[in-house]
């Protein structure tokens, strides 16, 4: 076996990836660096477009993940929220998810110093989980507070003062979806944007960016803030680092040593394919 | 109930909801039309809500049967998941009877010292694996498999801080590939999916979408 197979076999050797993966994560976890990043045009044009916002803007916000999905988007929510607030805006949280009970109580936990300056029924409402998918989201569109009798704490919404502003689709300044999955960034355009012009905003795991990105081309949605890194610069823009930040050294290193164990990888593939193809002429 | 009333009933019922909703999604109706429109959707979010608890009886039932038979291998993830759902359904319970919802502290607890750091774990162990799986993914064999890494390393690089320090370009560079190239590659896949879906509602409709139960 030549030296190259060797450094081969040994990069090839899982465990020695999955114990360098977790140091490269964990170092800059406890010991931040603070690598500059950039803020791409994608991230400014939507800060820009809830910069020109009206005072006072209607906004629904669809929680739609589940836990292990919000480290990557709750700091993305939790600094567009930030930004909203300083329009003291009106907020409608609503779930098409069975989890988004639990996310919503973990986003208020983020971000305490968005609630602390909302009221709630009067600024703010949470309507809970509600069953039925896109047919749920075509009701909402129609009339929130004939849909939604009572919000996610038995409060019944007819006396809320948040819904003299906010209660049918064409109200509404702006729909943000924060979604781990892709289909409600569909429902959401077939039954928000296509009949009533609604802006959508999307806020998506990098993984699914890709599947979502042609809405956003053709213009079905105002922009996407997406995974960690979309996050990251918007906390930059909003003036105030959070945990998206924080996450973006170990981010780095993964990728930095993964894109090393890719590259070594392939050296080493050709060098013992070269060798191979030169030893039978010897 | 007559074969013909069980066979062409719930057809007749799909084919004419399907029509009308069509039509008045796509054309401005009189307003006790679209007001009967609003109440068959809403109709939709309750039948939905019932769909759930059928689902959850149905787990129940079919877990159940493997308790009461104690299959080998089986019986003891049986009994794990009976006892966490009526557990976990009688906590949701007792919060929305005392109007405390899902704030209700048993519950919350089950959701946040079980299901979080579970669910956090499944996905975090996926980071192992995908780093992995790129490391043999991205063997350049040929020239399109080299044309993939080029754009792989792109995109990582656009992601992250390092990338940026490595060369500034890498993020707009990142940008323009998912707005150009990876938009063009998903929108037929999306407009194929549209197509399908078209498909299967035409079917649906002329009563060529059979559904049963095996």
């Amino acid at each position: 076996m030549s030296a190259a197979e060797k450094i081969y076999n040994i990069l090839s050797t899982r465990q020695l990836l999955y114990v360098l993966l977790i140091i490269m994560v964990l170092i800059p976890l406890l010991h931040p660096f603070g690598i500059p990043i950039s803020i791409s045009s994608r991230v400014k044009a939507v800060y820009e477009y809830i910069e020109k916002l009206p005072d006072h803007p209607k906004v629904l916000i669809e929680i739609y993940y589940e836990p292990a999905a919000a480290t990557e988007l709750e700091p993305g929510l939790g600094a567009i929220l930030r930004h909203l607030v300083k329009k003291h805006p009106k907020l409608v949280f609503v779930s098409l998810i069975a989890t988004g009970p639990i996310m919503f109580e973990s986003l208020k936990r983020y971000v305490p110093d968005v609630f602390k300056q909302l009221k709630y029924g009067e600024d703010y409402v949470y309507l809970g989980f509600l069953t039925g998918g896109e047919a749920a989201c075509a009701s909402l569109a129609r009339g929130i507070k004939e849909f939604v009798p009572k919000d996610n704490y038995g409060n019944p919404t007819a006396n809320m003062p948040i819904f003299k502003y906010a209660d049918k689709a064409k109200d509404f300044d702006l729909v943000i979806i924060v979604s781990s999955g892709t289909d409600v960034f569909e429902w959401y355009v077939r039954q928000w944007y296509t009949p009533y012009h609604v802006p959508l905003l999307f806020v998506a795991l990098s993984v699914i960016a890709p599947s979502i990105e042609p809405f956003v081309s053709a213009g079905q949605a105002i922009g996407m803030v997406v995974g960690q890194r979309g996050a990251a610069e918007y906390e930059l823009l909003v003036g105030k680092p959070g945990s998206a930040m924080a996450a973006m050294d170990a981010q780095s290193f993964a990728h930095g040593l993964i894109i090393t164990f890719i590259i070594l990888g392939n050296i080493f593939y050709w060098i013992i394919r070269l060798q191979k193809k030169q030893a039978p002429a010897r | 109930m007559s074969v013909v009333a069980r066979r062409y009933g719930p057809q007749a019922v799909i084919l004419i909801m399907m029509l009308f909703l069509i039509v008045t999604y796509f054309f401005v109706m009189p307003k006790p039309v679209m007001d009967f429109e609003s109440s068959v959707i809403k109709w939709g979010s309750v039948a939905a809500g019932f769909a759930m608890i059928v689902g959850a009886i149905d787990i129940l039932r079919y877990h159940i049967v493997y308790l009461v038979r104690r299959t080998p291998g089986q019986w003891f993830y049986s009994l794990v998941l009976v006892v966490s759902l009526l557990i976990t359904a009688a906590a949701g319970t007792i919060g929305i009877v005392t109007g405390v919802g899902t704030t209700y502290a048993p519950f919350a607890w089950l959701y946040n010292s079980i299901y979080v750091p579970a669910q956090a774990t499944i996905y975090s162990i996926l980071v192992f694996y995908i780093a992995s799986a790129s490391f043999r993914a991205f063997r350049v064999r040929n020239a399109p498999a080299l044309l993939l890494l080029i754009t792989g390393l792109i995109v990582m690089f656009g992601n992250t801080s390092l990338g940026y320090v490595i060369w500034p370009g890498f993020t707009p560079l990142s940008v323009w590939l998912n707005k150009n190239i990876v938009a063009a590659a998903f929108r037929p896949i999306i407009i194929g999916a549209g197509l399908g879906i078209i498909i299967t509602g035409l079917r649906t409709i002329l009563g060529r979408e059979l559904y049963r139960r095996e």
